[in-house]
């Protein structure tokens, strides 16, 4: 499996997909991050379609912080795999740093809005 | 370090800055630091801190003038830590705030959070109150919010039981 996204590197950010695994590391926490949280994303959902992939990891484990702007764009995400149907939906687990105390209260809180979907590992 | 600034309270910092968004990340780390230093769990660190980034973000955000002020006290009797940010508004806009809070405060956090979250995808106000409902539900802190009319400064207040 190779999903050709495109890398985002802004503001202190560091997105990027390789083979089943999103990493995401910096600190979100920049006035607009659907900027550039947005179209990676999209672009990102449209391809795991593409592509009939049913499993995605996304590691935080250097993901500083992450403010509700940015919560709000993972929302996004989360909402649109719900809305697909269910032989497109995907499911993304998440993989946290435990030294990082938000991670996992912050995270958690996106099981709610789907625990199909999302789940933490 | 703790200074006395009231009666029966213990300072941790009071700080104004202008509206400048990088100094958000600034408070933040200083903040973390300080609590690392008079002994405050990492976990209650970790909730203190979402709460001022979010605070001083919406500040910078709908401030109507230059200044934001960030306080932080702990009480020792009550072992209570008070984290207040001010910032310069219109009544109109205080009362947005206030009357959110009050809303909030009859909602479960947990509910009221995730039905704000569902409801953000299809709101494109930029105005979604959901930095206020994380504070409320992830950093498990009381808010209440006031209006200065005479300065036409608001403050919200966040309190954290340790």
């Amino acid at each position: 499996m190779g999903l050709a996204i495109t890398p985002i590197n802004r503001d202190g950010v560091l997105m990027k997909v390789q083979k089943d695994t999103i990493y995401i590391s910096g600190s979100i926490d920049n006035q607009n991050p659907e900027s550039y949280m947005t179209p990676f994303l999209s672009e990102l959902h449209e391809n795991i379609i593409e592509n009939g992939i049913k499993e995605m990891k996304v590691d935080i484990r250097k993901l500083d912080f992450l403010n509700s702007s940015g919560i709000k764009e993972l929302v996004v995400w989360v909402m649109k795999i719900n809305e697909e149907d269910e032989n497109k939906k995907y499911r993304i687990n998440f993989i946290c740093n435990d030294n990082l105390n938000w991670q996992r209260s912050s995270i958690s809180t996106l099981e709610y809005l789907n625990a199909n979907i999302v789940k933490i590992v | 370090m703790h200074i006395e600034n009231e009666p029966g309270v213990l300072g941790y910092f009071d700080i104004t800055f202008g509206k400048v968004w990088d100094y958000i990340q600034i408070t933040r780390g200083y903040l973390e630091n300080v609590l690392k230093i008079n002994l405050v769990e990492k976990k209650d660190i970790a909730r203190i801190v979402i709460a001022a980034s979010e605070l001083i973000e919406n500040s910078i955000k709908y401030s109507n003038k230059d200044g934001v002020r960030v306080k932080v006290i702990r009480n020792p009797k009550t072992n209570n830590i008070e984290l207040v940010v001010y910032n310069h508004t219109t009544k109109k806009e205080a009362d947005i705030v206030m009357d959110n809070l009050q809303q909030m405060g009859k909602t479960d956090p947990l509910m009221h959070y995730i039905t704000l979250m569902k409801l953000t995808v299809t709101n494109k106000d930029k105005k979604s109150g959901l930095g206020l409902a994380r504070i409320n539900h992830e950093s498990q802190a009381k808010l209440h919010a006031e209006y200065l009319e005479k300065d036409g400064i608001i403050s919200v207040k966040a309190l954290f039981k340790l």
